[in-house]
């Protein structure tokens, strides 16, 4: 009988402790904020503007994007007269380079493969294995990409180029 | 008789090809309204983002033509990753149907909606954060934000707006 008591008060004690330390868990269901991505919104805004005047500079209109290390849109800019799609395929290819870690251009042989048929399946959301994004690197760790979209793919990746200084 | 077929059927078909020409014609001569542009859309931007600054708020937000694509978004330092996509479907929402976002939640189940949703790639997003932007009487855009409560969302979007001048 003792033995079962004592078992009674440990379950009640149990119980008590989980109200008390529940209940500030609970009050805290908003959550705390988001942990900073790697680039910073000022980055990524800085990083559009430049792309920009190249893009003016060459005559061309693009959509740019920039994503963070999961490939979740920062910021993203479509130029007057860049085509409505272009916003799709600058994301897609940023994305690409974001959970890859390398130029989208480089991953166009995988981008024919079954492989990336069914990953770009799961991943649920487009995905594009074609030249005009460039990851974002800080002291050797990946932190996000940028991908540009609207002229030639070799256009979008020198726009990208001089824009990574931003960062 | 033969000859007499073969004018009556040449004048028919003047008058059709003349008709089927000189109608988009005169429908050309209407100057439509002037787009949002991306400057436009980025002063938007700014002023949305100087109001969420204010009150504390961290949010995404998204500016779309008057077809729902996007034009610009930002997410702010600290927002939620998902927020961006929230605010551009909101965005597209209001944009496509010419309405606040908030008007479409109560329809948000119903086939139209659905259908719609499907033809985005299931895009929209059917809460209360997002307003049309209306110039010479046409929906020409629309502006969504995400991150906060809907109603501050779209208190954020309206200052944005009457910032701006739109």
């Amino acid at each position: 009988m003792l033995r079962g008591r004592h078992r009674w008060s440990v379950l009640v004690s149990g119980i008590l402790a989980v109200v008390f330390f529940a209940a500030p868990a609970a009050a805290q269901l908003r959550g705390a904020p988001a942990a900073p991505p790697g680039p910073s919104t000022a980055q990524a805004m800085a990083a559009l503007a430049t792309a920009q005047q190249t893009a003016e500079g060459l005559g061309v209109n693009l959509s740019c994007a920039v994503v963070d290390s999961r490939g979740d849109m920062i910021a993203m800019a479509r130029m007057d007269g860049a085509r409505f799609y272009t916003t799709d395929v600058a994301r897609g290819k940023a994305r690409m380079s974001a959970l890859f870690g390398q130029p989208s251009g480089d991953m166009a042989e995988f981008g024919n493969s079954p492989a990336f048929q069914s990953f770009n399946e799961t991943i649920s959301g487009p995905l594009y294995a074609f030249q005009g994004a460039l990851p974002i690197m800080r002291d050797g760790e990946l932190i996000g990409a940028m991908g540009c979209s609207g002229a030639a793919s070799q256009v979008d990746e020198d726009a990208v180029r001089a824009a990574l200084a931003a960062f | 008789m033969n000859q007499i077929k073969i004018i009556s059927r040449t004048l028919l078909a003047i008058v059709i090809v003349g008709g089927g020409v000189a109608a988009p014609m005169g429908l050309a001569a209407q100057a439509g309204p002037q787009r949002i542009t991306l400057s436009e859309a980025q002063a938007i931007i700014a002023a949305a983002v100087r109001d969420a600054a204010q009150n504390n708020l961290q949010l995404s937000i998204a500016v779309v033509d008057g077809r729902g694509d996007l034009i610009a978004a930002t997410r702010m330092q600290n927002a939620r990753a998902t927020t961006m996509d929230t605010a551009i479907g909101k965005a597209m929402g209001a944009a496509m149907f010419g309405r606040p976002s908030a008007d479409l939640a109560g329809s948000a189940g119903s086939p139209l909606y659905q259908n719609m949703n499907e033809a985005t790639g299931g895009r929209l997003r059917f809460f209360q954060g997002a307003l049309p932007i209306v110039r010479d009487g046409y929906t020409v855009g629309a502006v969504g934000a995400s991150g906060a409560s809907s109603q501050a969302d779209e208190d954020n979007v309206r200052a944005a707006l009457m910032e701006v001048g739109l």
